[in-house]
């Protein structure tokens, strides 16, 4: 048995101990989900039933249904139910389950859709979701736990204050983790997303990959479910292009590669160091002392932390970094004050 | 070396107890790092007790009952020790419940594929399962969260030298379980 492969994953990988590994990652908490592709899949289950009525039942149905509604809109009106999502205000032409929906409770299973004109403010104990228009998302998950939205494209804006892991929305190619926060997320149709930070943060992750998306950053998501480093919307494009490039698009050629990660090196600033301090997991042993010279010059790493152990990287490899990029961001306090990044500089 | 690794250990404990106390002041945002630099740690406990379809939704009630907890810790520095416990007894309650999970037969197919299957996964946590307490949380930290060994000692609390014995031991038991089962 190799004894330090098993200790820290260095030395000589243990043939036996690497296959254990790999058949083990599938009950990792993130990938122990079901198969988000079969939600996905699935059309609606919606069984209508016609029935033939008569007038008067029809009318009397319809006065009982009104008084009803009016007299629980007066009494439950001020108060939110925890894990009930309220429709608090719509515009448009909103569909629940194929039906006009405007105001009222969102029914756990049911696809709630928006066209191009129409919006729905949805509000519940936790927080508020603005589902805007070209949507199309459902409840799946309702429990004092765990609040789960299945988002098939769209974009939807959520302000939640709920403890961390309580608000969740999966989309075919990633799932966004609430950490106490406000944020924007679009999916388009083919599955490519977008994950725009305002206020705390959130855990973006697909299968073992995640991505951490503080305020003022956005993290791109690509059909595949590969993740993107949280970047700063206010990067230098060329920065932006070549980090996604390099992040997202699969096999490039060694020369593409190599010019794309120096165009990140490049035009990366000094408030660019927390997307490059999250590019040493992407990044090849050479590319990684590069990495290291260039976050160095920016934000000087703790003295432990040498250009060899950035060549032979391990998940933990930086974990001292971190807070030192972090106060030299100002990023703890923006995180206590709720504030952007860009708002404190 | 060992020096680098112990210090990289004490700096993690030190950001953690930097968290707990800002957590401890109110600031969620500083829960949400102690959640994210956790939540494998508390998976895998949970994962060493209970069946995986249970584990995540128990994970979510042990940071709940930290959140609720948290003022009553008195040495923040000992926040995954801390957490840890309240997983186990998460994972105990859930058994006392009684409520029902599928048993797993423990029998693999015949000719086992080469490719990852979550059925040959789990199967193997049973086997894991079965080890002594110590060695199946380490190894589940270690196999199944990916965790390295400095990683479980600084979120454990124990020294590197007890996580060494327990995942050498605990991977000796599985192995000679492992050839057992395709001895027979």
């Amino acid at each position: 048995m190799s004894e330090q492969y098993l200790w820290d994953r260095t030395g000589e990988p243990d043939p036996e101990i690497v296959q254990l590994e790999q058949t083990l990652t599938a009950l990792r908490m993130a990938e122990r989900e079901p198969s988000l592709v079969m939600q996905f899949a699935q059309p609606q289950n919606v069984v209508v039933i016609e029935k033939r009525w008569r007038p008067w039942v029809f009318a009397l149905g319809l006065a009982t249904s009104v008084v009803v509604a009016v007299v629980s809109w007066m009494v439950f009106r001020p108060h939110l139910q925890p894990g009930v999502w309220e429709a608090h205000q719509s515009t448009g032409s909103p569909e629940l389950a194929g039906k006009l929906f405007t105001q009222g409770p969102i029914e756990p299973g049911a696809w709630l859709a928006t066209n191009s004109n129409s919006f729905v403010r949805l509000r519940t104990t936790i927080g508020e979701l603005d589902v805007q228009p070209g949507t199309e998302l459902s409840l799946v998950e309702s429990r004092t736990q765990r609040q789960r939205f299945v988002m098939r494209y769209g974009t939807i804006h959520a302000r939640i204050s709920a403890l961390p892991g309580l608000f969740v929305v999966d989309t075919p190619s990633a799932r966004a983790i609430d950490l106490g926060c406000e944020y924007t997320l679009k999916v388009e149709r083919d599955g490519t997303g977008e994950l725009a930070v305002s206020a705390g943060w959130v855990q973006l992750q697909h299968s073992w990959r995640q991505s951490l998306v503080p305020a003022g950053t956005l993290a791109k998501i690509a059909a595949d479910g590969t993740l993107s480093p949280a970047y700063f919307q206010d990067a230098a494009p060329a920065f932006q292009q070549a980090l996604v490039k390099f992040t997202l698009e699969p096999a490039l050629d060694v020369e593409t590669r190599k010019h794309t990660f120096e165009t990140i090196l490049r035009e990366a600033r000094k408030r660019d160091s927390f997307t490059l301090l999250n590019l040493f997991s992407r990044a090849e042993a050479d590319e990684r002392v590069e990495l290291f010279d260039r976050l160095n010059q920016f934000v000087p790493a703790p003295e432990h932390i040498t250009r060899e152990i950035a060549r032979n990287w391990q998940v933990s490899s930086m974990d001292a970094w971190w807070p030192v990029v972090e106060k030299a961001l100002g990023l703890t306090e923006i995180k206590k004050s709720g504030k952007r990044l860009g708002d404190v500089e | 070396m060992l020096i680098t690794v112990e210090s990289d250990t004490s700096k993690a404990t030190a950001e953690a107890r930097e968290l707990v106390l800002a957590a401890q002041r109110g600031d969620m945002a500083a829960f949400g790092g102690l959640y994210a630099r956790f939540v494998r740690f508390v998976h895998g406990i949970v994962l060493a007790r209970t069946p995986p379809a249970e584990a995540e939704d128990l994970v979510q009630e042990v940071f709940l009952l930290a959140l609720r907890k948290l003022k009553d810790l008195r040495d923040p520095a000992a926040f995954g020790g801390w957490i840890a416990s309240i997983a186990r007894n998460c994972a105990s309650d859930f058994h006392r419940r009684g409520t029902k999970s599928v048993e797993l037969t423990e029998e693999l197919p015949a000719n086992v594929p080469k490719q990852i299957s979550e059925l040959e996964a789990k199967v193997i946590l049973r086997i894991i399962q079965k080890l002594p307490e110590a060695y199946r949380e380490t190894l589940i930290l270690r196999l199944v969260e990916g965790m390295t060994g400095p990683e479980i000692a600084a979120r454990t609390g124990l020294s590197h030298g007890s996580v060494r014995v327990n995942l050498h031991r605990g991977m000796e038991m599985l192995r000679d379980a492992l050839h057992m089962r395709l001895s027979r």
